[in-house]
């Protein structure tokens, strides 16, 4: 099982769900069942590399979903399908979040999952009386969603999990869109090198770059 | 290590990267002729202000990168570094230009003047945008403990295990350290690659890391070999006689949390004694650090605390070093530095604490 470290604070976490169920609330009279499900499913598979199973953020310079959610679900899916940078924050999120395939109704499903589900996860062992890490929580799989199941999702999946795994262990995350296709492959083939990455590894990191820029 | 053996070694290094070479599972459009180029590098200027010596904005270096790729299976790439100290040096010279052909997913071949599988800090970690201080750790830079660049063969590469784990290796052949006098019996070991082997001894060695979970790395290195002492006008019309060249090295790097980054490293190099020799001493040079930054305020700015320690057979290169820093990250692949170093040493000069002001950009 692959986990992710999360930040300690719960205050977010409070936050997130505090909010999830006001706007749960407010959206209970749409039509949600299978629109929840697909966007749950795309969230693990585009999103969940860069912003965690809680939206709390799984890389430095990814801000918490909690503060962005209070924003209009327009600006929000305007946001995912463009790309966006936070104000102050190091890290711009790629369009679409990289995932090529990812349409204005898949971005739709993310918002509508992210104001509907319950925040904060349990650790992987709690319900078995162990004592869990504070600081990583189960990652969901990615290949859950329907876009996951896609040969081009699955690559772009493992890669965006890779890409943060990976790079930001030795240095800042550059921007995607900062090199075309072709370089990214250049510089992919360079770390390949540098950091011992084995051959999947290096190319599903290069579906993400080459899927975000 | 005897001429033999060595060539032994190197042939069966060689066969078995042949032997291994598998078609590559290219990436979709791809083109097996297609030849691209770029640029790629790291700049930074330094402000230094040593205790007992007025400040100086004086330390610049400019180090690009060119890779050109063939392919999906060779690239070739070289870096270039331009330095100017701040005591008025300069300095130009080639870091690594390397050929590599990558064989299968879980290996590629490098050969040329490459960048040091021994240890990690200074193969993944020295250039300024990434290095979390405006300096390197004690005995880790030019003149230090660890072995910085050689000229010879690689085989690297990784695999992934089920479960999660990974491993990451790289193999070397390689012409090893250069050996000569400091003053009348002192050894000095210039451990930066040379295409020139005068001595005709080589060493081998690498470096294994293991990654039991994304955010844990656990490295080990070693090298064995021979190296001959140059006395150059001091023993001229002497033989002087092989003696052992060892380095071990051990290296940790763990992502506590998203906001705490810990690392340390360990290494040791040891030149044996040589009876015959005009320098019989043998030396030993060995240098650790242990490093913990910390995240904060949108992730645009961290602190950064560094212990370390340089033993070497010279004064100026034994010194004790605690370093604070903080760091505000500009953007990313850019950020300043401020870095305060408090040095203990029975070296005047080694023992001069420093303020250091970096601007670092890589590209």
């Amino acid at each position: 099982m692959t986990t992710f470290p999360l930040r300690e604070s719960a205050a977010p976490a409070r936050r997130l769900r505090a909010l999830t169920v006001a706007c749960g609330l407010a959206t209970l009279s749409l039509p949600a069942a299978g629109i929840a499900a697909d966007g749950k499913a795309l969230y693990e598979s585009t999103c969940v590399a860069c912003h965690g199973p809680t939206g709390k953020g799984a890389i430095p310079g990814v801000p918490d979903l909690a503060t962005r959610l209070r924003k209009s679900d327009a600006a929000l899916v305007t946001n995912i399908l463009n790309g966006f940078q936070t104000p102050g924050s190091p890290m711009a999120m790629p369009a679409k979040g990289g995932n090529p395939v990812l349409t204005a109704e898949d971005a739709q499903a993310i918002v509508n999952y992210l104001r509907t589900v319950p925040a904060t996860p349990p650790p992987p062992s709690a319900a078995n009386g162990a004592s869990a890490s504070p600081l990583t929580v189960a990652m969901p799989s990615v290949s859950a969603g329907a876009a996951a199941d896609s040969p081009g999702g699955t690559a772009y999946a493992r890669g965006a999990q890779a890409w943060a795994n990976n790079c930001a262990r030795c240095h800042a995350m550059r921007d995607p869109k900062t090199e075309t296709d072709r370089r990214w492959q250049i510089v992919v083939t360079h770390m390949r090198l540098r950091a011992g990455l084995e051959g999947q590894t290096a190319r599903d990191i290069l579906a993400f770059l080459q899927g975000s820029n | 290590m005897n001429g033999h053996r060595s060539n032994w070694l190197l042939i069966s290094l060689l066969a078995a990267a042949v032997a291994v070479a598998a078609p590559l599972k290219a990436a979709p459009g791809s083109n097996d002729s297609q030849v691209t180029f770029h640029f790629a590098g790291y700049a930074d200027a330094t402000f230094t202000d040593t205790q007992g010596e007025a400040g100086s904005l004086g330390e610049v270096t400019f180090a690009p990168i060119f890779h050109i790729q063939v392919g999906e299976r060779f690239l070739f790439e070289a870096e270039a570094e331009f330095e100017a100290d701040d005591r008025g040096g300069k300095a130009a010279g080639l870091e690594y230009a390397t050929a590599s052909w990558l064989l299968n997913d879980s290996s590629a071949l490098v050969v040329g003047k490459f960048l040091s599988p021994v240890g990690y800090f200074f193969q993944n970690l020295h250039p300024s945008w990434i290095n979390k201080l405006a300096s390197v750790p004690a005995g880790f830079g030019h003149g230090g403990a660890a072995p910085l660049t050689d000229v010879g063969v690689q085989l690297r590469g990784g695999h992934a295990f089920s479960g999660g784990h990974r491993l990451n290796y790289a193999l070397y052949f390689a012409n090893g350290p250069r050996l000569g006098l400091e003053g009348m019996e002192g050894l000095d070991l210039d451990v930066e690659g040379s295409s020139t082997n005068r001595d005709g001894e080589r060493v081998w060695g690498g470096r294994v890391g293991w990654m039991p979970s994304p955010r844990l790395e656990l490295g080990a290195s070693l090298t064995r070999g021979d190296v001959v002492l140059d006395p150059g006008e001091m023993g001229a019309g002497m033989a002087e006689p092989a003696r052992t060249y060892n380095v071990e090295g051990l290296d940790v790097a763990w992502q506590a949390s998203l906001a705490v980054t810990l690392r340390g490293e360990w290494i040791r190099q040891r030149v044996g004694d040589a009876a015959m020799s005009v320098a019989p001493e043998g030396g030993t040079w060995r240098a650790w650090y242990a490093q913990g930054a910390y995240r904060f305020g949108a992730d645009r700015w961290e602190t950064v605390l560094r212990v370390g320690d340089s033993q070497s057979p010279h004064s100026e290169s034994t010194f004790q070093q605690t370093a604070l820093g903080l760091n505000y990250l500009i953007r990313p692949g850019t950020q300043l530095k401020l870095s305060w170093e408090r040095n203990d040493s029975d070296s005047a000069e080694a023992d001069a604490d420093r303020v250091l002001l970096q601007l670092a950009h890589g590209f």
